[in-house]
């Protein structure tokens, strides 16, 4: 992994190739720009703390995801005072463009959030892990629980979901 | 729109975002700064050294009167009550240095949950010792007026003593039982635990309780 690069430079390198991931967990759990900033900050700080350690035995985004999910978990804020609609992280590490604040504002993408921020910790790694396609297998081991409640709470998860996106559709 | 629908929607961000989302690598070399738990971490290794110096302090009075007076045993008991709070100390400091937010979200999550309710642990063990105030107010009187207030009393007040401390002993396991996690519905309980463990602990406690029912 490390090779001939520094580490700093090979975890830029890994931050860069998978950027998408610390951005899709902070924007699931916090719905405030300012806690968002401070939970991607986190997860950079954890990130880079673990990264020596990094075992190649799993795949580089599960490992980032199980980081990234245990610290968003841990991060507790208090309810930011400021209410914000925008969900595009603009400075600090990571900067997002105007282009891609739009598209976020696709209609489904934005309600995927706001179904995502509604749901309890647990549920939103579930469904993160869910929606990236990871199997049932590698979901349970992230979160460490067997894959029978994994499948009984996704099976939860989707009836909220349909239940939820059906009354935006009649409304 | 079902889940599946959501999942390609959502997979479709993927690319919008690699090519939409700019890294700072100039911050990323700065980002070093607090984390989650370095707060808890400090705020453990000032109350070991502060329990440390008590645990010293008590070792140096028995030693300096050593006999079987009231005041030594006072100091005693008062001793195994600050080790067992040392050891406590001792135990998060390890605990947070060693988290591995590597390792399964449940694992990680209830060493989380253990250094979040030390304060509730550590309030237990305070009410625990209530029993044994006796102990305070004899060692309290040898330490500010060099009076061993023990060789002073009557058998009566001796006795009300005792009486004292064992009417406290169901008080404080009754107190000890109602502040748990399970109670968090008798409004005084919850808002107790809030005010030692702050929203953060009930917050872990939430995880926990989800977590657990996973397990069931």
């Amino acid at each position: 992994m490390v090779g001939k690069m520094s580490l700093h430079q090979s975890f830029t390198a890994m931050i860069e190739h998978n950027k998408g991931i610390i951005y899709k967990v902070a924007n699931g759990y916090c719905q405030h720009k300012e806690d968002r900033n401070d939970l991607v900050q986190e997860i950079m700080v954890q990130l880079w703390r673990a990264f020596e350690k990094y075992d190649e035995q799993y795949q580089l985004s599960t490992w980032m995801y199980r980081i990234s999910l245990n610290v968003a978990i841990s991060f507790y804020r208090k309810s930011s005072k400021i209410k914000e609609d925008t969900t595009e992280i603009n400075d600090d590490i990571l900067q997002v463009n105007e282009d891609l604040a739009e598209q976020q504002q696709d209609e489904n993408i934005r309600l995927l959030y706001q179904f995502i921020g509604g749901l309890n910790p647990l549920d939103k790694a579930i469904i993160i892990l869910y929606l990236e396609s990871h199997t049932h297998q590698s979901i349970a081991d992230t979160l460490g629980i067997s894959q029978t409640n994994v499948a009984t709470k996704i099976a939860r998860i989707k009836h909220k979901l349909k239940h939820q996106f059906s009354n935006k559709e009649t409304k | 729109m079902n889940l599946e629908q959501l999942k390609d929607t959502w997979q479709g961000q993927n690319e919008q975002l690699q090519s939409g989302i700019k890294l700072n690598e100039d911050k990323l070399k700065t980002f070093e700064t607090q984390a989650i738990l370095r707060p808890l971490l400090n705020k453990r290794i000032i109350e070991a050294i502060f329990t440390f110096v008590i645990v010293i302090l008590l070792w140096q009075y028995i030693v300096a009167n050593f006999g079987l007076t009231a005041p030594v045993v006072s100091a005693a008991i008062l001793n195994v009550f600050a080790l067992i709070n040392l050891a406590g100390n001792i135990g998060q400091i390890a605990l947070i240095s060693q988290i591995d937010y590597a390792k399964p979200i449940s694992e990680v999550q209830k060493q989380i949950f253990d250094i979040r309710q030390h304060n509730l642990v550590m309030t237990k063990l305070v009410a625990l010792s209530l029993p044994f105030y006796g102990a305070y107010v004899f060692l309290g009187f040898d330490l500010m007026f060099g009076i061993d207030l023990y060789k002073g009393l009557h058998v009566g007040g001796i006795f009300s003593l005792l009486l004292g401390g064992i009417a406290f002993l169901p008080a404080v396991i009754w107190f000890n039982r109602q502040l748990r996690f399970a109670n968090l519905n008798t409004g005084w309980v919850s808002k107790m635990i809030e005010s030692i463990g702050g929203q953060e602990l009930l917050a872990a406690a939430q995880v926990m309780n989800t977590l657990q029912t996973s397990d069931k």
